[in-house]
């Protein structure tokens, strides 16, 4: 890449727009990759801790029952709720339908519609 | 499909089918079209980047629902219950995972280098032949495998629509199977003078063979096993061997309805890929993934109205209070807990779903498919940002729809046939046979055939978005970058053709008799495209630090991890088999060696983990680890990392 700037092609942003714009891209695609991994963390954390700890059988000598966060035997989150068991609505559906408005939240309110750039390189001529 | 002797229903069933093959085969028609368009290549493999909001999402979405989603997945419902939530809820960000998490940045990425596939993207970001070569080899080793099995998956699925009669034989003998006894062996004698022999297991160990009460019905074509289980009898219906044809090549003859129903999904899947290259792709995605949403929203509500509600006079644990009369979910949630209190908590039957292995299917899930280059493809092919933004929403709705309405399905299924399709306990079929089963049992014929389709459907989509992937590999990533810079484009037209067909021919052929295992070769084919490809993509797009070495390394890691973890697995499975205690006993130290696992060509579950976890792991730590040794090219990072504050691009 040359060091000067370079005439921008006809009908094409000069390269310094062509730039800020890659640059912009780049940070809010960052940003926006951290909060979908945030959001990834929270959904495991979610998901398998509470069920783990509502929906399965537990010895009474199992670490969630020493600790005191779930009792031994049977799981204590069998009540059905939507024909679906307890645990199950939320552990998992609640929580998938928070993760749907939240995906749905992130698109309308919190990505940003960049510029991709120009296509560049080869192609059939590689 | 003259000489077939088919009931009316499978008429009527193969009717409805052959009504969305003749609209996938237009589909394909049109999008050849497109190919005269500016650059072949980028056209043929890639769409030109010009996929729109509702192409995108339902390609991204039909591409990674597979035959396995409408297959195994149901088999495993019906037979765990409802752990299986658990099992597949990491799907709630998938959407985010694979198309947020890097859309944008690999768009962007692919422009500026003018990348075609994702190897091309690895091999411009680091400026390096051997990396983009050695990610060209990776996806032609795994997905030739994947293909094997999913063209198995769309060869069973027409048979399973045809349902030819089994052959009329002879029923010989019926005999326990050596001295375990964990199978019955029944004998036939064929018209044309062989033997052949089927295997159905006995409904647990404790369970005995009632030879006496063993019945041979000719005219059903089916022999009913009888076993004694404590005080009451199991029956098992068995039908007469399958007809067979001889094939060229191939010793043993094949089974005639499978080899029809493969050579029907191969010639379609192959020739519509061939001929409409990506635009063929995507636009029978679109389709297929119509046809799979509508299949299963109509096959829940069936499906809910099936299940026969349940009079509870006492207060259940379910119902708590006064007595009631449960309907539809909460009948069936009744009556699974009524056959078995594990149906309706963790772990599951056979503890199937323990803590460790609940993490790392959430894991599982959700990062490969962020590392599948199938989908970082896609990734690169959309028109601009607000396409991806709207695709997402789209894919994030259809996904709670789909997996919601098959958990809902099938757990309906188990509630209807409490065990009949049990593997082991089971008197009409096996637990893939499920999702035929429920569709012929909830729906009129000809509505069966479109939700048979589904799966048909899903499996297709997989199929063809493989074979371009494949094709490409060879074509672009091997020969056009690698061999021969200077090919002209008559020439690579030429040879994006064949290569496509020919790959199709090739794995065709792998399926008419495939090996067995081939639901854990999807496994392991998936986690080793995201072991491999996850890691070096991601730090390739976000990391300046990120260098050539450091992600050779972590795709060189990535890949060795998972490979090691399943040959483990199976020189443990070989050295129990063959009784060899030597080398058992100094194999002994490896952590995982000699637990309990599922099947014989499962991997070593170290630590209780799925081996993505340990690749992913070795990957990342590769990656970081040799990129803070080595330096980075400045001239790429500057290429692909613009500041807005340096020279040559000033700040306002």
């Amino acid at each position: 890449m040359p060091d000067h700037e370079e005439p921008a092609p006809p009908g094409q942003p000069p390269e310094a727009d062509r730039r800020r714009a890659a640059a912009r891209l780049f940070r809010h695609a960052r940003r926006e990759a951290a909060v979908v991994l945030l959001v990834w963390a929270a959904a495991l954390a979610w998901t398998v801790g509470y069920c783990y700890l509502r929906g399965y059988r537990h010895e009474p000598d199992s670490w969630p029952v020493r600790l005191g966060l779930a009792p031994a035997g049977e799981p204590p989150d069998l009540a059905a709720i939507l024909g679906l068991p307890g645990w199950v609505f939320w552990g998992i559906l609640l929580p998938w339908l928070v993760c749907t408005a939240f995906t749905f939240a992130f698109c309308l309110f919190g990505m940003t519609d960049d510029d991709l750039g120009t296509e560049q390189g080869n192609d059939d001529g590689a | 499909m003259m000489g077939l002797d088919l009931s009316s229903e499978s008429w009527q069933v193969l009717f409805a089918f052959g009504c969305y093959l003749v609209g996938v085969a237009a589909l394909g028609v049109i999008s050849h079209r497109y190919l005269s368009r500016g650059s072949f290549v980028k056209e043929y493999f890639l769409g030109n980047r010009g996929l729109g909001p509702w192409v995108l999402a339902l390609t991204v979405a039909a591409t990674a629902i597979s035959g396995g989603t409408f297959m195994g997945f149901p088999s495993l419902i019906y037979t765990n219950g409802w752990v299986m939530a658990l099992w597949i809820c990491s799907y709630m960000v998938v959407p985010l995972m694979s198309m947020a998490l890097m859309g944008k940045r690999i768009n962007q990425v692919a422009r500026v280098s003018g990348a075609v596939t994702v190897p091309d993207v690895l091999r411009d970001r680091f400026n390096s032949p051997l990396l983009g070569t050695l990610a060209g080899l990776f996806i032609l080793f795994f997905l030739v495998f994947n293909l094997v099995a999913q063209f198995k998956a769309g060869g069973l699925v027409l048979k399973e629509a045809m349902r030819i009669p089994p052959a009329e034989a002879q029923l010989v003998s019926v005999r326990p199977e050596g001295d375990a006894g964990k199978n019955v062996v029944l004998y036939f004698r064929l018209p044309d003078g062989r033997v052949e022999t089927q295997k159905v297991p006995t409904p647990g160990a404790k369970a005995v063979f009632l030879p006496e009460q063993t019945r041979d019905d000719a005219e059903a074509r089916e022999v009913v096993v009888r076993f004694r289980l404590g005080d009451t009898v199991a029956e098992k219906k068995v039908k007469y061997p399958p007809q067979r044809v001889g094939v060229p090549g191939f010793r043993a003859p094949v089974d005639k309805g499978y080899l029809i129903g493969l050579a029907v999904f191969a010639l379609t899947v192959v020739a519509y890929t061939t001929y409409g290259g990506f635009w063929a792709v995507t636009w029978t995605d679109v389709l297929e993934g119509l046809v799979m949403l509508a299949g299963v929203i109509v096959m829940a509500v069936l499906a809910v109205r099936a299940v026969p509600p349940v009079h509870k006079g006492e207060p259940g644990v379910l119902a708590p209070g006064e007595p009631v009369e449960l309907h539809g979910l909460a009948a069936a949630t009744e009556r699974l807990r009524e056959q078995d209190e594990r149906l309706v908590c963790g772990p599951g039957p056979d503890n199937f779903l323990p803590l460790g292995l609940a993490f790392s299917f959430f894991l599982m899930w959700s990062l490969m498919a962020a590392g599948q280059p199938s989908g970082m493809v896609r990734l690169m092919s959309f028109r601009d940002a607000p396409s991806l933004r709207r695709a997402l929403m789209l894919v994030a709705g259809y996904f709670v729809v789909t997996y919601v309405s098959l958990l809902v399905i099938f757990i309906c299924a188990r509630a209807i046939f409490p065990t009949q399709y049990l593997r082991e306990t089971g008197s009409e079929g096996e637990p893939d046979s499920i999702m035929p089963a429920m569709a012929r049992h909830v729906a009129h014929p000809l509505v069966a055939g479109l939700l048979l389709a589904a799966p048909y459907a899903a499996i297709m989509s997989t199929v063809a978005a493989f074979l371009l992937m494949i094709s490409s590999s060879l074509v672009r990533d091997l020969y056009q970058r690698t061999i021969n810079p200077d090919v002209s484009p008559r020439t690579i037209k030429a040879i994006s053709y064949v290569t496509t067909a020919l790959v199709g021919a090739v794995v065709m052929v792998g399926a008419i008799n495939p090996p067995g295992f081939l639901q854990y070769i999807i496994v392991f084919t998936g986690t080793g495209q995201g072991c491999s490809f996850l890691v070096p993509m991601l730090l390739g797009l976000y990391w300046r630090r990120a260098t050539r070495a450091g992600m050779l390394a972590s795709m060189l890691g990535g890949f060795a991890t998972v490979l090691l973890l399943y040959a483990l697995g199976w020189a443990e499975s070989a050295c129990r088999r063959s009784q060899l205690d030597g080398l058992s006993q100094a194999l002994s130290w490896v952590p995982g060696w000699g637990e309990p696992r599922p099947d014989a060509f499962a991997p070593l579950y170290v630590g209780g983990l799925d081996p993505l976890v340990w690749g992913l792991a070795a990957s990342l730590l590769l990656a970081v680890g040799v990129s803070l040794l080595t330096r980075p090219d400045p001239e790429l990072v500057r290429r692909y990392f613009p500041e807005k504050g340096e020279r040559g691009a000033p700040a306002p």
